[in-house]
């Protein structure tokens, strides 16, 4: 699926990394570096998603998210910070945008947010039971099957797993996971979410002869259907 | 050089105060210069009275001729020159005296010796009154108050310039004693803005102000020097820390530039690359973290924090990976413990960073035991765990930035997990110490005030 992206970024070789990355997959992207034009851009024209960041000439990321919102205009919008602060990440969000993104980031990791935030929407009809291929949550009795088999999770396993599966197709990144699942907000020196994700992986995976979960190699993990 | 100390605050505050005491001395001298003048005035209408009333007996007993001759006697003798007499007859003719008969009005209390004919440049003391028919004037000059007044007004004027000049000298003193120990601390300042920390502005010992205030110099240059010191040797740590995975880098780089020419694939030289820009960037921001913190800032958005689930959470994301590598970590949270003044994350992040270290060291087979209890209005969180402990004369360093017990630096890690753990502490106000646990480990407790 193709999505129109706006990016607010004054740093060229950054814009020119994040645009050349998004056109390869497939989607059409805008750049501009002066914060008023970006803030006109994108209350005028319509966009999946707007990428801001938090220093532009101009007007700053956070008084255009919350121009934007204050428009009325509900764009999602991903905050990027260059500093690791837990304060610009808050007062982002309190701003109105949809998500953060600390600098530098991977190419990888913006993308998987990037399409994390623009399939929002289907998500909003409430479901209770989900299903990728042959595995089946059921997230108002909390159980786990596979091919009919029962699989007993941990608390935290159900989450990670629920994760996943609302995420069907999809990457969660590290960072991501590490969000949703535990609320850290900061990435851990020690290899403790593979750990997580083996474990789980030995429980819904392992006995059955299709794999569902899969490592995308220095991203994350995605869960999805076999092709 | 005088225009320096007449403007020296020293020399201003004798200054000052020698006015302050010429004020005071005049202001007293006046009042007694009038108190004697006074008691002076009063002696002399007393002696005239007697004088006066001696005079008018001799004539009340002994009759006009008797008072005539005593007059004739007393304005005739030289003894007695301090004395003016006069006798009118009823017609205003001077029967006998010294003086000229005074004018009605002038013929009591303090006169002008002009007014009775006299050249002299003191005044008299004038009694007049009727004797028989007669009308007897008695005076008395006033001589002796005009030397008195002369003598006292001679004597201020002098005390008056050698107190100036001894407080001219006194502040002078004081003022060249007060500007070589500014001018001590002055010459200290400089050193210190050379660089020179080691510099001490040298104390008296007196206790005084200056004292005080140069002992205070000394400490804050001492602590500054401190932490110029710190940055010094996080810079060249950091500059150490970072040339290793830099150089890797850079021979990751040329690998893959290599491959890329001889059109091999190089997909695992860039994922080496990948591996070395991380571990960079989380150093730069660990260290960006730990100022952040350090700065107090997010102590705005402390909230009622609950540290049991705070620490279970972590405790829960690291249990599979100790149980993995043959260990456990047990959590124990006393009932009724309750909620303190925090941020969760950096909470979180303090657990995460001394379960890591925790890990990090274990060796074999990790077991950690966390426990949280309430005491003495103290929230207190023990980690104890079977590592190979921290010797007690490295204890207070670990918290230091960049510091690392193997100097080699062979484990992965840059050194700023503890100190971010004590800049959080430190955030908190809560206390943290390292001690020797039961089972030789490691054994942290943090004290959180509730």
């Amino acid at each position: 699926m193709s999505v129109r992206i706006l990016i607010l970024e004054d740093d060229l070789k950054t814009s020119n990394y994040v645009k050349s990355g998004f056109e390869e997959a497939g989607h059409v992207c805008d750049v501009l570096s002066n914060g008023h034009d970006g803030l006109f851009q994108a209350v005028r024209e319509s966009y999946d998603v707007v990428v801001v960041d938090r220093m532009l000439p101009g007007m700053d990321g956070m008084a255009i998210v919350k121009a934007m919102r204050a428009a009325g205009n509900q764009t999602p919008v991903i905050f990027l910070t260059s500093v690791s602060g837990v304060d610009d990440r808050v007062e982002g969000l309190e701003a109105g945008a949809d998500d953060y993104l600390v600098k530098p980031f991977a190419f990888s990791e913006l993308s998987a947010r990037v399409s994390a935030l623009t399939r929002r929407p289907s998500l909003q009809v409430e479901q209770t039971v989900l299903r990728v291929h042959d595995l089946e949550m059921d997230l108002v009795r909390r159980r786990v099957k596979r091919a009919g088999t029962t699989i007993e999770l941990l608390p935290k396993e159900f989450t990670l797993l629920e994760a996943l599966m609302r995420a069907e197709g999809r990457v969660l990144t590290r960072t991501m996971l590490l969000e949703k699942v535990w609320d850290f907000h900061f990435d851990p020196e020690t290899s403790v979410l593979e750990t997580h994700v083996s474990r789980l992986r030995g429980k819904i995976d392992r006995p059955f002869d299709i794999p569902l979960l899969h490592t995308v190699r220095n991203t994350g993990y995605t869960l999805h259907a076999p092709e | 050089m005088l225009r320096s100390r007449l403007r020296s605050s020293g020399f201003r505050l004798a200054l000052y105060f020698l006015l302050y005491v010429l004020a005071a001395v005049v202001i007293a001298g006046t009042a007694a210069f009038f108190v004697i003048q006074e008691e002076l005035s009063q002696r002399h209408e007393r002696m005239v009275d007697r004088e006066y009333t001696v005079l008018s007996n001799i004539y009340s007993r002994s009759g006009e001729d008797d008072l005539i001759e005593t007059l004739g006697v007393l304005t005739q003798s030289s003894r007695r020159a301090d004395y003016v007499y006069s006798l009118s007859d009823p017609d205003g003719g001077q029967v006998i005296g010294n003086i000229r008969p005074p004018s009605e009005s002038q013929s009591t209390g303090e006169v002008d010796s002009q007014e009775l004919g006299l050249d002299r440049d003191f005044r008299y003391f004038l009694k007049t009154g009727k004797v028989g028919e007669y009308t007897l004037t008695v005076g008395s000059s006033a001589e002796d108050i005009s030397e008195v007044e002369e003598v006292f007004l001679q004597g201020a004027g002098w005390a008056f310039l050698v107190l100036l000049a001894i407080s001219l000298a006194g502040g002078v003193l004081l003022s060249s004693r007060m500007n070589s120990r500014i001018q001590e601390i002055q010459i200290a300042m400089l050193k210190v803005a050379d660089g020179d920390f080691q510099t001490k502005v040298p104390l008296t010992g007196s206790g005084d102000d200056v004292d005080r205030i140069a002992a205070l110099i000394n400490t804050t240059v001492e602590k500054l020097g401190t932490v110029v010191e710190i940055n010094r040797r996080i810079t060249t740590d950091i500059a150490h820390d970072l040339k290793t995975p830099l150089n890797r880098l850079k021979i990751s780089v040329e690998k893959a530039m290599e491959s890329h020419l001889r059109g091999q694939a190089n997909d695992d030289e860039l994922s080496e690359i990948e591996k070395d820009c991380r571990v960079i960037i989380s150093t730069f921001d660990a260290l960006q973290r730990i100022s952040q913190i350090e700065a107090g800032a997010r102590r705005s958005r402390f909230r009622s924090t609950d540290i049991g689930k705070v620490l279970s959470n972590v405790v829960e994301f690291y249990s599979t990976h100790a149980e993995v590598a043959g260990g456990h970590i047990e959590v124990e949270i006393e009932p009724g413990i309750p909620s303190v003044r925090g941020d969760d994350e950096l909470l979180t992040q303090l657990f995460v960073n001394l379960i890591e270290n925790c890990l990090k060291h274990a060796g074999g087979a990790p077991n950690i035991k966390c426990r949280v209890r309430h005491a003495n209005g103290f929230v207190t969180a023990n980690l104890d765990d079977n590592g190979p402990g921290i010797p007690e004369r490295e204890r207070e360093n670990v918290f230091r930035s960049m510091y690392r017990l193997e100097k080699s630096r062979t484990k992965p890690g840059a050194g700023l997990g503890l100190s971010l753990v004590k800049a959080i502490c430190d955030l908190h106000e809560a206390k943290i110490t390292l001690n020797e646990s039961d089972s030789g480990g490691l054994l942290v407790s943090i004290w959180l005030p509730v």
